[in-house]
Order: structure tokens, then C-alpha cells, then sequence
């Protein structure tokens, strides 16, 4: 029963500017990688289907643009994110270094209702270039401080470990959605709007 | 065990001078690190045995009866004031050296700073001595009880519920975050008496930095010319080394770094960016703060729509485009004006090395666009994204003019030249109407000597209004249609005072402008069109 609903995941995507994370996401979507160097505006969106666990589910990758400017976006993209991703590029230690602000800037602007437990994924992106300046024990150290958090590295040029990164972000996506339907389903009940209109008019009597 | 009797003996008149020295002790062992706090401490972790029967031994002794220090900001015995509980519902705990699991009729209690498993009838000493610290639920049927010693303990439940119970319940938060609720309580209230920024603003407490996040204009004024902030940093930037890597502008620096040289800067420590000559993304990244920061962005979003009309085709500029386009950057504020032509003068620069550092006026529009334009209050109706995208658009464009019409970066500069070439337009425009006016007007002429200029006296004026009349040039019937002769005649006075910034006031009064205008060169146009010219025009005009 459960593989014929259709699921919807959303995921995001985040890191500091040129760590590869529209080239992920093209080198899953559409196993393609372009050598073009060029930045991201804004944001933008593709989707894909895929089985986890028997179950078809959609997932919507969602790219942002890592430019400082467009950190503002913010709450409008990562509201009613199921995963987010977070990449860096192992070459570049200050990619490294931001990632607990991001982390931090998601959560903030999210605002998800278990923040401890919201599933985060980290991919140390361009593996395949040297010299390497953050070690994967590095990478999994600041992974387990976060609640162990899954590492994986990848490479958008080769292909390499991009499949199964993915994968993983749907599992914990998929996860994260499961446990928080119940929730969602308590809200209708609570807007009442007969009751405020009536407030409403009592006080404009009162008034006059 | 020797130091304890020995204590006891010493003091045993005085029970709460030996409890205040173990809690002393306590605290100090809960220092791990420290070997000294390790070899007195009172309950080495080898002796757990031991220390089990000897508590036993010892008489409970009445947390009340503590004294309390009222002095001491930090009272090691604070612990002790925290309520005791009980936790139904669990099924196991992992306790430091063991995991103890509970039937269905046990459950655990925490009483005098021991942790104990009961049923109704007996009940059974599993750890004493701890001083609990915090509670917290680590998942759903978890809970993480830590002491002072950052030991562990895990309550693990049946259900969710009653974790979730057990952790709400009032005497289990005494443990959780005691000491962080009051620091953000304290806060609070510190934080609500403050003023809010206005006042400060308006009393003149808070003032803008002085570079950063100030206004372009006030910065250009008092440093008389683009700010030399940005002037240095580019030429940092425009160092052979820095301006061929990788992702120039795109790559962000170290965030910690850009705001330390934000600082430094603001405190007039230019020096500061020579420190980090040799990181250009950090000298990058201030750049773009430094713009972002701004009060007024350096291109209004007014600018840009202006522009995005004449920016539609990206190679072939007509005279026309070239000359809408000079005309709306030609009436930014100067500050602004000059600011832009350095900043893309330092980008074409980086443009050039484009097959080294993969930045093309693309990418650079990216980084840039949305920094340089940006809505400052919320009223745009655009959403951030259009409006990035247009900003891209617009600065893409405008660096492949420039870098298309190299010359037109220099139209500031060529001030004469510039108004040279208005010059002749006017006389164009104006042609008939002087043609007219000197036909008719060379008898009007003479009894106002007083306003006979020559032209270089009338240079500044003429330049003024061609500025102020060329920002309306799509007005309709313009130099046709005629204004109010009230306000022309006081602009006309204006002129011929030569009171250049008073005729700002009057910018928007289009029709008054040239009527104003018209009549100021006819009484300047002895010199500007001669009778003779006029004669041989007629005579052409005859043939």
C-alpha cells in the first residue's frame, strides 16, 4: 500500500560559494558534469524519482546560491525542508569552517521542530582534486559533535559516491518526514475564525 | 579512606565544616584533569565497593541544615537545594561501570544524592554520591542524566510518554538549564530597559561606522573622493598574484577575518589590509561587505530598471542607448557615480585575466549585481530573487558595455568635451528659437547690458541646465511646451546669479527649466549665435 502513495521530499542544499553543490546535484539529476565555471543566482530546483525501501518517493533538490548576498533568502527556501545538505570542498579549509554557521543559519531560519534531530548530510565534495587540506577524519570528527551526522565523500566530476550520498539523504529525509506527519495533521483543528469574528464585533459595540 | 577519619576526628564537633570540605572537594574532582583533585579526591572510582558501605554507615543528614552562603557567587553546594525524584516507567539504566534493569513493580528513586532502585518493599543502593547536574531527553525513550563529574547515566523508558513525562516533570527541571535560564532572564530584562535604536539614533549615541555601513556620499565627502577603502583594496586585489585566482569575487573568505579588517578599518586602520595582501578572498569579501553594508545601495533599483530598458541587447549600442545610458548614470549622486566607474574599472581588470581566475562578466555580475543593487526599504514589489536576477542582468550588461565602449568610461572625466558636444545639441535644438529671438531680441538685448556674458562666464550655468533639462529628455513637447512665467523668471534669476545650487530645487519643473533656459540664452546669444551668423543663415535660408 505504502509504495503506491507518492512522496514528496524536500531538500536543500547548502555550502559556501564554488564547493560544487549545483554540479552535485546536476551529476545526480541528469549525470552530467559541466566544466563551466559558473555561479548560481538565487536558487533553483530539479526533481527525481527514486525507490527507497520499496516506496516511490520525489525528491525535490532544491540549489541555493552561496554567494553572501542571497543568504537572506533563507526562510523562504528552507521552509519545509525533510533534509539538508550541507558540502564543502576538501580542498578548501574555509568551506570547512563555515559549515557550522550554515548549520546554524538553517536551523535558525528553518525553524524545524526537533532541531537536535533534523537530518543533516555532509558531503566533502571534490575528492578527486589534490592537494587535500580537510582529512576525512577531520570531516567526521565535526560530524559526530553534531549528533553523527552522515559523511560521505563525493566527487561531482567522476560520479564518484554521488548515487549512494543521495540516497542516504533520502533515507533520512524519508525518516525525518515519517516522524513528523502526526504533527502536522493537529493544526487545521485550531483556527477558528467564527469565534474571532465575533470577539470582534463585540468590541466594535463596546466602542460606540 | 585515612584523610577522612582523620578529618572526621579533627572536626567532629562541627558535621557541617567536614561536608562543606567534601563538597569543596567534590567540586574540585569534578575537574578531571586535575591530578592533585584525583589523588584526594574523596571517592576514587577503584573504591566503589568501599564507599557504598560506608555511606550506609553514615547518617543522612538533613539538607536544611546547610548553611547557605549568601555571599559566595558561587556556592558549591547549590546542588543540594535541587529536589529529589522518582522515575516510573524505566526500564533500564546504564549506570558508569553497569547497566541495572528494572521489573515491572521497581522503579528508581534519586533521594540525598543517591540513585536507588525500590520496589514497595526493599530497596537497593545502585550509586550514591552523585550530584546531578542535568537532566535531557537524548530520543524518544531516552533520557541522559549527567553529575557534576560529567559522568552518564541513561534512563531508558518503555514508552515515549513517560520519558517525556519524567523529563517535564517540575522536580526534574530544577536540572535542566537552571543556570542558563537565569543568565537569559537576566539578559531579558537588561536587554528591554535598553533604548531602542532610534533613540539612540536621535540622540546621537549611535552613530554609523565610519566606513563600514555608512552612506557613499558622506564617506566621499569627507574623504573628498572614492573612498579609499575601496581604492586600496582593489589595488591589493589587482596584484598579479591575487587577480588570476581561482573564483575571484565568488569564493568567500574567512567570515571571522572580513569582520576583524571591518573593524580595523572602521577604527581608520587602512594598514590592516596589507596583513592579508596575500588572501584575496578575504580582501574580496570585505569589497563586497563594504557594499552591502551600505545605507543606500550603490546603484537605487530605480537606476536599475532605468538601465534595464536600455540594456536589452548586450553588443550593439546606438548612439542613442549610449547616450540613455550616460544620461542615467549621469544623474546618480556624484559620490556614487564615481564609485561605480572605479569598480568597473577594477573589474574589467579582472575580466582580462578571465582564463585564469574563470571569472566572466557573467559570473562577476553575479557576485556583484546583487550587491551593488538592492532594495533598502521592504516596499519593493519585486521579490528578492527577480530583483537579484534583474541586478545580474543589469551589471552583466553594463560591463560588456563598458568593456564594448571603452571610451564611455571616461565621460566624467571629459567634462569640456562633454559639454562641448551638449553644447552643439543645444544649438541644434535651439537653432530656430535663437535664429528668432536674435531676430527679434537684438533690440531687447541692449537695455540689459547688465546680462551681457560672454561665454566662458556663462559655461557653468549652461552646463547645470542642460543637466537638470536632459534628466526629462523623453518629457513631451520639450522646449515647446511653456511652464509657469513666475517660476521661469525666478530661475532666470537664479541664472544670471549664477546660483548653481539653487537651480537643483527646481529639477523637476521641466517646462519651466527651458523656458528659463531659452530665455537665458537669448540674452546670452550675442555671443553664442552672431548677427552675422544669423544674416548668412538667411541668406541660405533665402537662396
Amino acid at each position: 500500500m505504502a509504495s503506491r502513495k507518492k512522496t514528496l521530499l524536500k531538500v536543500i542544499i547548502l555550502g559556501d560559494s564554488s564547493v560544487g553543490k549545483t554540479s552535485l546535484m546536476n551529476q545526480y539529476v541528469n549525470r552530467k558534469f559541466s566544466n563551466q565555471y559558473k555561479a548560481t543566482i538565487g536558487a533553483d530546483f530539479l526533481t527525481k524519482e527514486l525507490t527507497v525501501d520499496d516506496r516511490t518517493v520525489t525528491m525535490q533538490i532544491w540549489d541555493t546560491a552561496g554567494q553572501e548576498r542571497f543568504q537572506s533568502l533563507g526562510v523562504a527556501f528552507y521552509r519545509g525542508a525533510d533534509c539538508c545538505v550541507l558540502v564543502f570542498d576538501v580542498t578548501a579549509p574555509n568551506t570547512f569552517k563555515s559549515l557550522d554557521s550554515w548549520r546554524d543559519e538553517f536551523l535558525i531560519q528553518a525553524s524545524p521542530r526537533e532541531p537536535e534531530n533534523f537530518p543533516f548530510v555532509l558531503l566533502g565534495n571534490k575528492v578527486d582534486l589534490e592537494p587535500r587540506a580537510i582529512s576525512a577524519k577531520r570531516a567526521q570528527q565535526w560530524c559526530q559533535s553534531k549528533n553523527n551526522i552522515p559523511y560521505f565523500e563525493t566527487s561531482a566530476k567522476e560520479g564518484l559516491n554521488v548515487e549512494q550520498a543521495f540516497l542516504a539523504i533520502a533515507k533520512n529525509a524519508l525518516a525525518q518526514q515519517n516522524s513528523t506527519v502526526d504533527l502536522y495533521n493537529e493544526f487545521p483543528d485550531q483556527i477558528k475564525l467564527t469565534n474571532t469574528q465575533k470577539t470582534s464585533n463585540n468590541g466594535d459595540s463596546c466602542a460606540c | 579512606m585515612l584523610w577522612k577519619n582523620q578529618i572526621r576526628e579533627n572536626y567532629c564537633e562541627e558535621p557541617q565544616t567536614i561536608l562543606e570540605t567534601q563538597e569543596v572537594l567534590r567540586t574540585l574532582q569534578s575537574n578531571k584533569d586535575e591530578p592533585l583533585s584525583r589523588s584526594v579526591g574523596p571517592f576514587p572510582k577503584t573504591d566503589d565497593n568501599r564507599i557504598l558501605g560506608e555511606v550506609e554507615l553514615r547518617p543522612h543528614r538533613n539538607d536544611s541544615r546547610l548553611r547557605q552562603s549568601k555571599t559566595l557567587d558561587c556556592d558549591p553546594r547549590r546542588y543540594y537545594r535541587r529536589e529529589d525524584f522518582e522515575v516510573r516507567g524505566c526500564i533500564k539504566i546504564h549506570l558508569p561501570d553497569k547497566v541495572e534493569k528494572l521489573k515491572k513493580n521497581e522503579y528508581l528513586q534519586f533521594q540525598s544524592n543517591s540513585i536507588i532502585k525500590s520496589d514497595e518493599i526493599s530497596c537497593k543502593v545502585l550509586k550514591c554520591n552523585v550530584i546531578l547536574k542535568s537532566a535531557r531527553l537524548i530520543n524518544k525513550r531516552e533520557v541522559e542524566l549527567k553529575d557534576i563529574s560529567n559522568q552518564n547515566y541513561l534512563l531508558v523508558f518503555d514508552s515515549s510518554k513517560d520519558a517525556k513525562l519524567f523529563v517535564e516533570s517540575e522536580k526534574v527541571g530544577a536540572y535542566q538549564d537552571n543556570e542558563k535560564s537565569t543568565i537569559t532572564k537576566t539578559l531579558l530584562r537588561l536587554l528591554g530597559k535598553r533604548s531602542s535604536r532610534e533613540v539612540l539614533e536621535k540622540k546621537g549615541i549611535y552613530q554609523n561606522e565610519p566606513i563600514f555601513g555608512n552612506t557613499l556620499t558622506s564617506i566621499y565627502n569627507t574623504e573628498c573622493g572614492v573612498p579609499k577603502f575601496i581604492l586600496k583594496t582593489m589595488e591589493l586585489i589587482e596584484r598579479p598574484d591575487n587577480i588570476t585566482s581561482l573564483g575571484l569575487y565568488r569564493t568567500s573568505g574567512n567570515l571571522a577575518t572580513i569582520q576583524k579588517i571591518r573593524l580595523e578599518v572602521d577604527k581608520g586602520n587602512l594598514d590592516i589590509l596589507d596583513v592579508y595582501a596575500k588572501d584575496p578572498d578575504v580582501l574580496t569579501g570585505s569589497l563586497k561587505l563594504f557594499f552591502r553594508e551600505l545605507k543606500e545601495p550603490l546603484l537605487s533599483c530605480k537606476t536599475c530598471d532605468n538601465l534595464l530598458e536600455y540594456t536589452k541587447n548586450d553588443k550593439n549600442y546606438c548612439k542613442k542607448d549610449r547616450e540613455h545610458i550616460r544620461t542615467i548614470l549621469n544623474h546618480i549622486p556624484e559620490s556614487n557615480a564615481e564609485t561605480l566607474l572605479a569598480l568597473i574599472r577594477h573589474l574589467l581588470d579582472v575580466v582580462k585575466y578571465k582564463d585564469q581566475n574563470k571569472m566572466d562578466t557573467y559570473n562577476l555580475a553575479v557576485c556583484w549585481g546583487p550587491t551593488i543593487i538592492f532594495a533598502i526599504d521592504n516596499l519593493s514589489t519585486k521579490d528578492l530573487v527577480t530583483q537579484s536576477a534583474e541586478a545580474t542582468k543589469v551589471f552583466d550588461a553594463l560591463l560588456n558595455f563598458y568593456i564594448n565602449n571603452p571610451e564611455e568610461l571616461d565621460f566624467r572625466k571629459k567634462k569640456p568635451d562633454y559639454f562641448d558636444s551638449n553644447r552643439n545639441m543645444i544649438h541644434r535644438q535651439d537653432s530656430k528659437d535663437s535664429i528668432h529671438s536674435s531676430d527679434s531680441g537684438t533690440s531687447s538685448n541692449k537695455n540689459k547690458s547688465s546680462s551681457n556674458l560672454s561665454l566662458d562666464a556663462i559655461d557653468e550655468v549652461l552646463k547645470k541646465s542642460v543637466d537638470l533639462i536632459e534628466s526629462h529628455l523623453n518629457s513631451e513637447g520639450l522646449y515647446r511646451k511653456s511652464g509657469s512665467t513666475e517660476k521661469a523668471n525666478k530661475i532666470l534669476r537664479k541664472m544670471a546669479k549664477r546660483k548653481l545650487s539653487d537651480l537643483d530645487k527646481y529639477r523637476n519643473d521641466v517646462y519651466d527649466l527651458t523656458d528659463a533656459f531659452k530665455r537665458y540664452i537669448k540674452e546670452g546669444c550675442d555671443s553664442l549665435v552672431t548677427k552675422e551668423i544669423v544674416e548668412h543663415v538667411n541668406k541660405i535660408c533665402g537662396e
